[in-house]
């Protein structure tokens, strides 16, 4: 259910872009705070929880784990539940339509994954995080300027180069990579998408580090071959 | 940034440089792959689509369109007719009012909290501001219910003209931290203004802040520049 009274929403202010800041980089966990009795622990308890799509601190690190191990369903059980009030925040702060706020809601869950499997969240406001994220997602499909450009840019929060990839050479490398033995394309999607260093590979196949350096030269040496066969 | 075109191929190619492709490919490949798969589940799971599921287009196109099209002339000629609009607060409150809407975006209701928001925005965009006040009140002893039902349920009791449990809504909405403090502070000022408070009415406008939204702001200048009796 979304309020349609016309509106649109730019709420956004230097202070919410240090609390934005702060969820990402730093906890600024419930239990961080000094509290006096019991029933105020509790009380804070529950809050942060609510911050946190009902997560407990200790179910928000099985989560991560989860996730490390590319296992989805937990992550998909606490968040699918908050997909249709995501868009629905986003039709009314930014009247998104229901397509519009169905993408960028999707393009947020798929970012927010990543920067959960790349340890760059902490428990903290997932909540707030989350529908913060859904907003520039929405901002950056409509390119509405300037004053969206205030929602702080999560482009660089992972930390490394991304590559601008053509449509057609990532169609080429997508057939190249489907050409691939199951072996090479388990071990590339664990070190680029799950984010496992060689070492954890290595550890869980029980197999020494270099052998698995070795693999994934190999492995990407044959994506480029099939793919300059392809091209 | 750097773009793959015949980089790929290219045998100089720098490690960091390589890396950096064939990371950003693998990341988008699966993330394209698990966007598949959510939709799939969203579908199946939680009834959310990614096509609009409410009016048809051609619906919008015979009926809302022509509809829309008549209210803004009207609108139009109205706020071109001198003196009219801008200068009388009552009339600008009036047909403020008027454009609010309750939209349900959502899918089938299942449970009795859901049935019971799908009744009180049936009833309310269909007129039926009685039957809607009816559902809202039951829909308040809900366990489950939102402070975007209680938002809600306030403008039901608005439309009804039952400004005095509006009234009281809307504060209630701004005791405690909300996503609808602008709309609840906005709401509140017109409640007061249809109950005859026009003084706090007014001074409740005046709290929403041009970040707030600039639509809301600017229809609470709007009311604020006019003349109120």
């Amino acid at each position: 259910m979304r309020i349609s009274e016309d509106k649109n929403a730019v709420f956004l202010s230097q202070f919410s872009h240090l609390l934005l800041l702060l969820s990402v980089t730093e906890s600024t966990s419930m239990s961080a705070l000094s509290l006096k009795n019991n029933r105020q622990l509790s009380l804070s308890a529950t809050s942060a929880q609510e911050k946190n799509f009902g997560l407990s601190e200790p179910e928000f690190k099985k989560l991560l784990a989860c996730l490390q191990d590319g296992d989805q369903r937990l992550f998909e059980k606490v968040f699918f539940v908050h997909f249709e009030d995501c868009m629905s925040y986003l039709k009314r702060k930014d009247r998104a339509s229901h397509e519009d706020a169905y993408d960028a809601t999707m393009d947020a869950y798929l970012h927010f994954r990543s920067l959960l499997v790349a340890k760059k969240i902490n428990y903290g406001n997932l909540r707030y995080l989350l529908t913060r994220m859904a907003r520039q997602h929405f901002q950056r499909r409509q390119k509405r300027g300037q004053i969206f450009t205030e929602l702080p840019d999560f482009a660089g929060d992972l930390g490394e180069e991304e590559a601008d990839i053509s449509t057609e050479d990532y169609d080429l490398l997508s057939r190249a990579f489907q050409s691939l033995g199951s072996d090479c394309r388990e071990l590339l999607k664990a070190f680029y998408y799950a984010r496992r260093s060689l070492k954890e590979i290595a550890h869980e196949e029980a197999r020494g580090a270099p052998a698995v350096r070795k693999q994934k030269s190999r492995c990407i040496a044959t994506l480029k071959r099939y793919f300059n066969q392809l091209s | 940034m750097s773009t793959t075109n015949n980089k790929l191929s290219n045998p100089n190619l720098s490690e960091v440089e390589q890396e950096a492709i064939i990371g950003t490919f693998v990341r988008r490949y699966e993330n394209e792959r698990l966007r598949k798969r959510w939709s799939h589940k969203l579908s199946t799971d939680h009834q959310v689509y990614r096509p609009a599921t409410g009016i048809p287009r051609t619906a919008i196109r015979k009926i809302i369109l022509p509809i829309l099209a008549i209210a803004a002339s009207l609108l139009f000629l109205l706020a071109f007719l001198p003196g009219f609009l801008q200068t009388d607060g009552e009339a600008l409150m009036a047909s403020y009012l008027t454009e609010v809407t309750i939209d349900n975006s959502r899918s089938e209701p299942k449970t009795e909290l859901e049935q019971a928001r799908a009744q009180l925005i049936e009833n309310f965009n269909s007129g039926n501001f009685e039957a809607a006040v009816s559902a809202g009140k039951g829909l308040m002893l809900m366990p489950g219910a939102t402070d975007e039902d209680r938002y809600s349920v306030g403008l039901t009791f608005l439309r009804n003209n039952n400004t005095a449990q509006a009234t009281a809504i809307f504060r209630e909405l701004l005791e405690h931290p909300t996503d609808f403090k602008t709309e609840a502070h906005y709401y509140l000022g017109i409640s007061l203004l249809v109950h005859g408070e026009t003084a706090a009415g007014l001074s409740e406008l005046k709290r929403i802040k041009e970040t707030d939204g600039l639509t809301l702001h600017a229809k609470a200048q709007k009311l604020l520049e006019a003349k109120w009796d």
